[in-house]
């Protein structure tokens, strides 16, 4: 199968240097650093510009059923119970079913594409909470000029920044909502605030516990902020809303907001990894999650235990985070995982293990993962993860990707930056 | 000096400890001008030795003070305050950003060779204390995971056999974030010791008793999401809601 991409080579280590100063600074890239790994990988991943056509509509058709599919089952509470949402959430998700959802904009997802011996396939969608802004946005930006004859694939955060601009007015005041302790949050905030404030909006940054509601009406009460706001723009995953102080009306997440929410916290219907387990029940058509997403199980129903082509996924995993594949993951680790999965099946899936097709550089094999992003349902950019194992976790790296602009040849002074189709091999 | 001169001269890229630098404070703080190169930082008597890494776990501007002394002996500080700057903060950083860019001259003029030892600076208060957390505040608590620090394996190819903790605590054990850090060094074989500020006497060896949830494959999630859970938004304790302000 033809390798969709090409593999440029490293930046030289003290130009790289300076950019990972600038990456830092320029587009508040604050966790630079996890235990001995730079999390910014020296060179693009630069893909066909065929590749990226083919990836970017593949997502925007993912995006179209996934819509539709969280409209269905969001509709029909009988169906949401394979998805074993929390027990803490089905009074929200009964409300939304009955009183409709709450007013949304500038939907935002992202799907995990890998090239696998079979050709691309999806881990899963981030469909709630999806982040990589600011290395997909401005990491890229900044390693486009060492390597012309690319081009970007796009610009995600500033796509997402429009979406918000067209659902509000002029001047209007957009809450970024996040944890705001966490500054691996905090830095997306920052960057998206930069973007809505060249765009002639306020931004607010706030914790999700300094969020009211009046009428279905959004305001901040802070100490440094207190007044309504246009749009609340949600950094902090729906699972854990209903820990918060009951004064916040999470609910307002699900329904009864007449401030549109980006996203709405429904969206936990699709970003559950339990999502595949009701495709059989929907009437909507999710032909191209079927054509793309391996086979997904309830893992009771699957022989993981003895079949090493089945992998472990919680339900409500984020970054890779537990993800077990015997013979990549440690044997602690995967005795944990598999403890875990016998006593709350209900908080895992098995899905079949797919054959990345690693990029050989030297001696590195490297696992690429391209998170593309869509914005109400169109394709805007590119996230790149590559990791040293088959789990793109949180110790991967993240990378910039470029789109080879097909009229050019790519060329850097001094050196060749291409690696050929034959270096990417069969690990 | 901007921002990026800034984290510049408190990482700089020679050094082979720089890359562990948090650069969140350094974003996002307003920049005040130094001291000049010859104005009098507080000292410390340590003994410059190759083979020992030091975390300095003080309060606030505290921190960076024994930081810029220990610079002043020889060692690297490496800044690993991984909070936001706003105002209205449950933990104050007001005085840590003032003495980062206080320092900033009399730490470049020591021209310290890359391969000095390291001091990791930490904030001892940075789980909150000074401000009591009231609603309307800004969380910026936050705590340290093992995957801020160099692994065992990168200390010891790089000399450093020993890890000394300074710190202001009534006991020796130190605070549980940070005993996760050090014990995981500690099971790997480097020797640690600790050493209370205020009390003069030479370090003592230290034995980390086991924290919650050690050796817990997900360590780095359930601390995460535990901490989520509980503030609904920083770290710590849930952030009490007065009853005269609900409904």
């Amino acid at each position: 199968m033809k390798s969709p991409w090409l593999f440029a080579d490293e930046l030289p280590a003290d130009l790289f240097g300076e950019l990972r100063q600038r990456v830092i600074f320029e587009c508040c890239k604050w966790d630079p650093q996890v235990e001995d790994i730079c999390t910014l990988l020296a060179r693009p991943l630069v893909l066909s510009q065929d590749a990226w056509t083919e990836l970017a509509r593949s997502a925007e058709q993912l995006a179209l059923e996934t819509l539709a599919a969280e409209a269905e089952l969001l509709a029909d509470i009988s169906l949401q119970a394979s998805l074993k949402l929390p027990g803490n959430l089905r009074k929200a998700f009964d409300l939304a079913a009955r009183k409709g959802p709450s007013a949304e904009a500038a939907r935002v997802m992202r799907f995990d594409f890998h090239f696998t011996t079979d050709g691309w396939r999806i881990s899963e969608v981030n469909s709630d909470v999806p982040g990589g802004f600011n290395e997909a946005s401005g990491f890229s930006r900044l390693m486009l000029p060492h390597f012309p004859g690319c081009t970007l694939p796009g610009d995600p955060a500033g796509a997402l920044a429009d979406g918000i601009v067209a659902a509000t007015d002029p001047g209007s005041t957009v809450a970024l909502v996040h944890a705001t302790a966490f500054t691996d949050d905090r830095q997306v905030m920052v960057y998206l605030a930069r973007e809505l404030e060249s765009r002639g909006r306020q931004a607010v940054l706030t914790g999700p516990d300094h969020l009211r509601w009046r009428n279905g009406m959004a305001f901040v009460a802070s100490d440094w902020h207190t007044g309504p706001v246009s749009l609340v723009f949600r950094f902090f995953p729906a699972e854990w809303l209903p820990n918060l102080p009951s004064v916040c009306d999470w609910l307002h997440f699900f329904t009864g907001a007449v401030t549109p929410l980006s996203n709405p916290a429904t969206a936990l219907l699709s970003q559950t990894k339990r999502f595949p387990l009701v495709w059989d029940k929907l009437k909507s058509p999710v032909s191209t999650w079927r054509r793309l997403l391996p086979e997904t199980r309830d893992p009771r129903e699957t022989p993981w235990q003895t079949d090493e082509t089945w992998v472990l996924k919680p339900a409500c995993g984020r970054v890779g985070e537990g993800i077990g594949i015997r013979g990549v993951t440690s044997e602690k680790e995967w005795q944990a995982i598999a403890k875990n999965v016998r006593r709350r099946p209900d908080d895992w899936v098995a899905q079949r293990r797919f054959q990345m097709t690693p990029l050989i550089c030297g001696v590195d094999a490297l696992f690429p993962c391209i998170g593309v992003f869509t914005v109400n349902g169109r394709a805007v950019g590119a996230y790149g993860r590559v990791a040293r194992t088959p789990i793109v976790d949180h110790l991967a790296q993240d990378a910039a990707v470029l789109v080879k602009d097909s009229a050019q040849r790519m060329e850097t002074p001094g050196s060749s930056f291409l690696f050929t189709h034959e270096s990417i091999g069969a690990f | 000096m901007n921002r990026l001169e800034l984290f510049k001269t408190w990482a700089p890229p020679q050094s082979k400890w720089s890359r562990w630098a948090k650069p969140a404070l350094f974003a996002e703080m307003n920049v005040l001008q130094p001291l000049p190169q010859d104005a009098p930082v507080p000292r410390i008597d340590v003994a410059n030795d190759a083979g020992t890494a030091v975390i300095v776990d003080l309060p606030g501007a505290q921190s960076v003070q024994v930081g810029l002394a220990l610079a002043q002996d020889g060692y690297r500080p490496v800044p690993l305050f991984n909070s936001a700057y706003q105002g209205w903060a449950v933990v104050s950083v007001e005085g840590i950003a003032q003495w980062l860019a206080r320092g900033a001259n009399m730490l470049s003029g020591l021209s310290l060779p890359p391969e000095a030892p390291p001091a990791f600076l930490l904030d001892s208060k940075r789980k909150g204390g000074e401000v009591l957390p009231m609603p309307g505040k800004f969380d910026n608590r936050w705590v340290v995971f093992p995957q801020d620090f160099p692994s065992y394996n990168y200390l010891m190819a790089n000399g450093i056999r020993r890890v000394l903790l300074f710190h202001d605590r009534s006991n020796a054990q130190p605070d549980c974030d940070l005993a996760h850090v050090l014990l995981r060094w500690q099971e790997a074989g480097l020797e640690l010791y600790e050493s209370r500020l205020s009390i003069d006497a030479p370090p003592a060896p230290m034995r980390v008793k086991k924290p919650s949830n050690f050796g817990t494959l997900w360590y780095r999630v359930l601390a995460m999401a535990g901490l989520r859970r509980n503030s609904a938004g920083g770290f710590g304790d849930v952030v009490p809601e007065p009853s005269s302000s609900h409904g």
